[in-house]
């Protein structure tokens, strides 16, 4: 063969190779995809059949339940360790308030109707049973993972759910069963979803339990803030779910699926639910959410957050090992508590048989857990992959246990130390979590637990932080304690202690300042003030913006419009004690991202950090006035803003006073005083 | 032959310019997503680089390829798990390693039953510690990735990337 034959078909072959590695060959199943669908219309129009045939049926669904894993403590008692997902519930759950929706056989439509709250098939008000035509022939009876159904007393009062297959072709998900019709009587219509792969493709149960899951959890709401307008749960929520799929792939479509993360969430921006399915098509080694009823209620927590309270936080990862944005820290607390409260307070709901397991292992409080569940034991499919960690809420948070699994093998979650870290609850989600858990449920001995809606009450838009009137851009879990308290929910000393003992002090101390917490976001106004900042060593176990939001970091809101003519803040720092630190003055706007002080040297092409973590002192989008100068710290110094006067002053922004830490080993004694001076005059958190 | 090889540089050169990611940082950060995630395994420093090869036979051999960017001080974990019906041939499903800088280490196991039409999977998974930092990085491997919905999903934003360009 000729050798110049052999170079062209091998650069050929390369050329082919490599074209097709950028990309330009397209599966078919990719085209199908391309275009977006929107969501089939609603079936909600029903039908007369005068002398028509009464259809009867239930629809359910399987979940893989919960099951303990226990150990022997040291007096040979059996105890609680962990939890895992394992065989299906032997009884399926009913499919409550789903839509209905039934074909003849040449796929007309022939009539809408709705499951009641036992998964009986009824017509759209539930009075009576569905009619079809009468006739003989043959049916197809759909019930969809999708609820249109007035939750209470008044119409505007929705639940409004879908669970999706994609965000491509927005396909409800659905069950069905085909019946028949002899002219005078119909089969009964009993569709069935489940929850092992093996008898169903698609887990339909998943989606069920999903939609299940949110259903009960507004219940709750509903049942416990009867006397409360919440009509603002009314708004559509779309999830999205797929068996096998990790949904971190839509934010990162060019990332590596073998190596992502994988994980559930909210997406603010889209404000949807994305619940992860598994990775590959893996499910039983894989990280998996759709029967994990606390990693859904969860993500509702958040979408609850957004359009009945408000969310201010910028999001971001967390792990119940450090200190984190006030704002990311409440918002986590509050949903972690609230998917415990509702599992505590629905659990025969969600799965009939938990109660009993956990009585079984010595739990009589019930519910009192975060569980995330990864893989799962069945003992059909012959798999024992199950495995999952939990926090006990009713664990004290002196002592709230640790991980059990790398790589956080051995770290306790979000444990506090008020006595040396006062005030640092406020900076951690498990103190939050433990802290709501415990006020509304367990407060001590002869104390009346707060209800839920008082909580509700201080976090709506009614009467809570959200209210229009109050609203500001940088909540934490101050702001709602405070407002539970304005509100006028009587704590006495055992809710106040209850709170104390998770570092979430609900008082501002600016005296000593240095065993205080100045709070996150209070407003400053012109008064007389001493303050006190105490830097700390960088948390290393993170990366990226490890700053210390507790210590590090003070923060204050600036309100133009109540400070008229203010064009210049300028703060002088005054070394105390401790390692000379230098600090800087930021001004954020609303929605901000903390931006870290390092950087990653190199990173791959997924955009992974392949290098080190080096310092940096730069600026972002989300920061509009600041001075990040460096200074000499042998004497006093001076940090200054200006301009002020040229910003819109219908904004809020944060004043973020830093102490620049990256890399450095700070003395765990440092303490800095500083004034915050302006051209009106001094400036003292209100 | 030179010749061969200076065209063969320049595909390849090609290749690597038409095909660059976009690197984004902020998505490995703590502070810069703007949704929320129920912590599974958090925000940990991923940044050993994990690349597995599988080939596949009657009894395939699944390598995983470690490259980290520093000395280890400390050994680092890694396990295998083997999904169901996926049997070790050889090889150790657990270990330890020392890790050198910028060598890669190739952690080998072998099995049987993963070329079958069935859907097998493996999880591997390293877990340490650098100067303090946590530092983890799991893989699911399945023995047919061209048939899940994260590729048709890779695809489909590429074209749509394209057809908005």
């Amino acid at each position: 063969m000729n050798i110049r034959f052999i170079i062209a078909s091998i650069l050929g072959s390369l050329f082919s190779i490599l074209l097709s590695g950028c990309g330009s060959r397209y599966s078919s199943r990719a085209s199908e995809f391309v275009n977006t669908t929107e969501e089939v219309v609603l079936c909600d129009q029903e039908q007369t059949y005068v002398g028509g045939l009464s259809l009867t049926g239930k629809a359910s669904f399987y979940k893989r339940s919960v099951e303990m894993i226990t150990e022997l403590d040291t007096n040979g008692i059996q105890q609680l360790k962990n939890m895992m997902l394992g065989d299906p519930v032997s009884t399926p759950l009913p499919i409550r308030f789903a839509e209905v929706a039934v074909y003849d056989s040449n796929n007309n439509l022939v009539q809408c109707g709705k499951t009641n709250a036992a998964g009986e098939i009824k017509n759209l008000n539930l009075s009576a049973n569905l009619i079809l035509p009468a006739g003989s022939g043959s049916y197809k009876v759909r019930v969809l993972a999708r609820t249109n159904h007035q939750i209470g007393s008044q119409p505007i009062d929705l639940l409004s759910v879908s669970v999706k297959k994609d965000i491509y072709t927005n396909q409800v998900y659905a069950i069905q069963a085909t019946i028949d019709s002899n002219g005078s009587q119909l089969t009964a219509a009993n569709p069935v979803a489940y929850a092992r792969q093996s008898e169903s493709l698609e887990i339909e149960g998943g989606a069920f339990n999903i939609l299940n899951n949110i259903q009960i959890a507004y219940d709750y709401i509903k049942t416990n803030t009867s006397s409360v307008n919440t009509s603002c749960l009314s708004d559509k929520l779309n999830v999205y779910w797929k068996a096998g799929f990790n949904p971190m792939q839509y934010l990162d479509p060019e990332a590596d699926p073998v190596t992502l993360s994988n994980t559930s969430f909210y997406s603010q921006t889209l404000d949807q639910l994305f619940i992860s399915g598994g990775q590959l098509g893996d499910m039983s080694l894989s990280n998996t959410d759709h029967f994990d009823d606390f990693a859904t209620i969860h993500e509702l927590g958040h979408f609850i957050e957004k359009h009945c309270g408000q969310y201010t936080s910028a999001g971001g990862s967390h792990n119940l090992i450090f200190r984190i944005d006030p704002r990311l820290a409440w918002s986590e607390g509050w949903s972690n508590y609230f998917a415990t409260q509702v599992i505590k307070s629905k659990i025969a709901s969600l799965d009939s048989t938990l109660a009993t397991k956990l009585t079984n292992v010595g739990e009589t409080n019930g519910w009192t857990f975060f569980f995330n569940s990864f893989g799962f034991s069945d003992s059909v499919q012959n798999i024992s992959n199950g495995n999952g960690f939990i926090i006990d809420f009713k664990k004290s948070g002196s002592n709230p246990g640790s991980y059990t699994f790398a790589p956080y093998t051995g770290k306790e979650f979000d444990v506090v130390r008020p006595g040396f870290y006062p005030s640092e609850g406020h900076t951690r989600e498990g103190a939050i979590s433990r802290g709501l858990y415990k006020l509304a449920n367990d407060c001590g001995a002869s104390c009346t637990p707060i209800n839920f809606s008082e909580i509700w009450k201080a976090f709506d838009r009614i009467t809570g932080v959200a209210e229009p009137n109050v609203v500001t851009p940088y909540i934490s879990s101050f702001n709602i304690i405070q407002k539970m308290k304005l509100n006028g929910v009587a704590f006495n000393t055992s809710h106040d202690n209850t709170l104390n003992s998770e570092a979430l002090s609900s008082d501002y101390s600016l005296a000593p300042a240095t065993t205080s917490w100045p709070g996150f976001g209070r407003k400053l106004g012109l008064g007389t003030c001493s303050l006190s900042i105490e830097p700390r060593t960088d948390d290393v176990s993170l990366t990226g913006s490890n700053s210390d939001q507790r210590y590090s970091n003070h923060f204050y809101s600036i309100d133009l419009s109540s400070l008229s003519g203010l064009t210049q803040i300028s703060v002088l720092f005054t070394y105390a004690t401790g390692t000379a630190v230098d600090h800087d003055l930021i001004l954020f706007k609303p929605g901000y991202y903390f931006n870290d002080d390092y950087y990653c040297t190199a990173a791959d092409s997924s955009g992974n950090c392949s290098g080190v973590w080096a310092s940096q002192r730069t600026v972002t989008e989300d920061i509009i006035r600041y001075d990040r100068s460096s200074q000499n710290l042998s004497a006093p110094y001076t940090k200054t803003i200006s301009n002020l006067n040229t910003l819109d002053s219908s904004n809020i922004y944060l004043l973020n006073i830093r102490a620049y830490t990256p890399n450095i080993n700070v003395n765990g004694a440092t303490v800095y005083n500083y004034t915050i001076n302006s051209n009106l005059g001094q400036l003292c958190p209100q | 032959m030179s010749t061969i090889n200076f065209s063969i540089s320049l595909l390849f050169l090609f290749f690597i310019l038409s095909c660059e990611k976009k690197s984004d940082l902020k998505k490995f950060g703590l502070s810069s997503i703007n949704q929320s995630q129920l912590s599974y395994k958090g925000a940990v420093d991923r940044s050993i680089q994990l690349d597995v090869k599988i080939k596949k036979a009657s009894i395939s051999t699944i390598n995983a390829h470690v490259t980290a960017p520093y000395h280890s001080s400390e050994a680092h974990h890694f396990q295998w798990t083997l999904g169901p019906n996926v049997e070790l041939v050889e090889g150790q499903l657990k270990g330890q390693m020392n890790l050198v800088k910028n060598e890669s280490e190739v952690i080998q196991i072998k099995v049987k039953n993963f070329d079958s039409i069935e859907k097998k999977f493996i999880r591997f998974e390293i877990t340490g510690q650098n100067q303090k930092r946590i530092t983890f990085v799991d893989a699911i491997i399945s023995s047919d990735q061209k048939d899940s919905f994260e590729e048709i999903v890779k695809e489909v934003e590429l074209i749509k990337k394209e057809n908005a360009e």
